[in-house]
Order: structure tokens, then sequence, then C-alpha cells
């Protein structure tokens, strides 16, 4: 199979699992315990989850990975959960209906950060843009939706 | 105004941690690479959270640690390794954006599942995130 295709295959997937994890907080979870415990919670299940999967290569003597990019897969890892806490804070300093239009950026501001620094790597179309502009209002529509009483 | 830099800080993180995955992912399989980022990210959440909210940690109820084991199953050996996969193959731009449709997902499974119901709003947004979708998805590779 197109290994484009494979990605985008890839890419709905990942909406699917992330959009159910969301389906599945909406519904009262949020009442157990609060959102800083639950990603604790939840980000130690993922890791060691991911740990069992990787048992083999950590273990083999062929692993070979660069610092490099292993400074960056952590420092990616340190920015997506301070988006976690920091957006933990933000709504504890403005309301929900503010907050989550606001956070929904993030797309639009990681397709700005790609163009600015990997232009070597990754080239941003104007429809890849204009996609990502309305998704992003869809988003912002849904989010004050939601949050509106 | 606080709340809008603290928001917008976040939005950041975000952007920013895909593009930071983007250049790692060009020497590191996406499965390792998930692993080594949630090393990361768990330590970080993990210190604010005994910062701010150590009594909750310690006393939660078993119920919640089971959602949210499978929350965290969705979240991370699935979602965030699929969304590095991605990545890997069609880039940050086009996977963030598809990824951005997750809340399209979520919606519909909360009215299929939880009987949310659907309002105007709902309809609406959910028409440009299909707009959207389509247009990113049906553009032709270069």
């Amino acid at each position: 199979m197109n290994n484009t295709v494979v990605g985008y295959i890839f890419a709905v997937a990942s909406a699917l699992s992330y959009g159910s994890g969301q389906a599945l907080t909406r519904k009262g979870l949020s009442d157990l315990t609060t959102p800083l415990v639950g990603a604790t919670i939840s980000l130690l299940a993922g890791l060691v989850i991911l740990s069992l999967m990787n048992i083999r290569s950590i273990g083999s003597t062929d692993l070979k990975i660069s610092r490099k990019a292993a400074l960056f897969m952590a420092l990616s890892g340190l920015c997506a959960s301070s988006g976690i806490a920091i957006n933990y804070f933000a709504l504890t300093k403005a309301p929900l209906v503010i907050v989550s239009p606001v956070v929904s950026t993030n797309t639009l501001i990681a397709i700005l950060l790609t163009h600015i620094f990997l232009r070597r790597l990754e080239r941003i179309t104007l429809r890849t843009m204009l996609g990502a502009i309305l998704v992003v209002i869809g988003v912002v529509i849904m989010s004050i939706s939601r949050a509106l009483p | 105004m606080l709340g809008i830099i603290l928001s917008l800080l976040a939005a950041t993180g975000w952007g920013l941690s895909a593009v930071l995955a983007m250049v790692g992912l060009q020497g590191v399989r996406p499965a390792l690479g998930t692993l080594i980022s949630l090393v990361s990210g768990f330590i970080i959440v993990l210190l604010v959270t005994l910062a701010v909210d150590r009594e909750e940690l310690l006393s939660v109820q078993p119920e919640a640690i089971i959602w949210f084991i499978l929350i965290g199953i969705l979240n991370f050996p699935m979602g965030r390794l699929f969304n590095f996969q991605s990545m890997s193959r069609i880039g940050v731009s086009k996977s963030t954006t598809v990824l951005a449709s997750s809340t399209l997902f979520a919606m519909a499974l909360a009215v299929i599942l939880i009987g949310e119901r659907l309002t105007p709003l709902i309809v609406i947004g959910s028409a440009f995130i299909l707009t959207g979708l389509l247009i990113v998805l049906t553009e032709r590779q270069q």
C-alpha cells in the first residue's frame, strides 16, 4: 500500500483513539479525580504498555538511536506534558469557553512552527493550510458550544 | 488575561511537541520514540501533580484508576503512537490537521454512546471539520 495512504490511515486511527479517550473523559470521569491526577495515571499506563511493546528492541544489541533523536523525542514529550499542565492552570484562571477555543489553535501553531523550522523536511501547501484552518474553525465552534451553559 | 496567555502557552507546547517529534522521528522508530516521549512527559506531569495535587494522587479511587488506565491505553500506545507513525509518513501539517478532527469523533461517540444532544453549533462545527478534512485528504501527493 502507498506510504502516504498508510500515513493517512494512521492519522485517522490516531484521531479515533484520542476521540474515544475524550468521549470516555466526558462520561462523568471529571467527578472521579482531577485532570492532573487523571493525566498522571494515563501517562503511567501508556508508559508501562509501551515499555512492554519495546522490550525486545531495548534488549537487542542492534538498537542504534542517535542521541539527537532521543533528545528531540524527550523534548517533544516534555512539551506535550507541559501543555497538559499549563492547560490545567489556564482553566483555573479563565472559563472553559475561553480556554478551549484558544487551546484548539495548537494545530495552526504546529503548522506555523513547521513552516519556520522544518522547511527542509516539509513543504506546507496552500491546500493543507486551508484544510487546517477549516478544521480549527470547526473545533473552536464545537468547543464553544460544549462550554456554553 | 492570564488565562488566555496560559491557554496560548498550552497550545504552543502541543504545537512545538509535534515539530520536535518530527525532527526526532528522523532518527528513531515511532514505537521507541513514543516511549521516550512518554518517559519525559510522565516525569513532568508527575512532578506538577505532586506539587499541586499530592493528596488527591495519594487517595485516588480504584474506579478512577481503572478508567484512566483505559484512557491511557487509548491515548498513548494507540493515539500518540499512531500519530507518530502518521507524522513520519505524511508530515506534521497533514497529520496534526487530521488529528485535530478527534473532537469530531469524540462528539460522534458522545452522541451515539452517551446520548449527548446535537446542537446547531455542533452541526456547523462538524461541517467545517469535515470540509477541512476532505480538502486535506484529497490533496494529490507531489
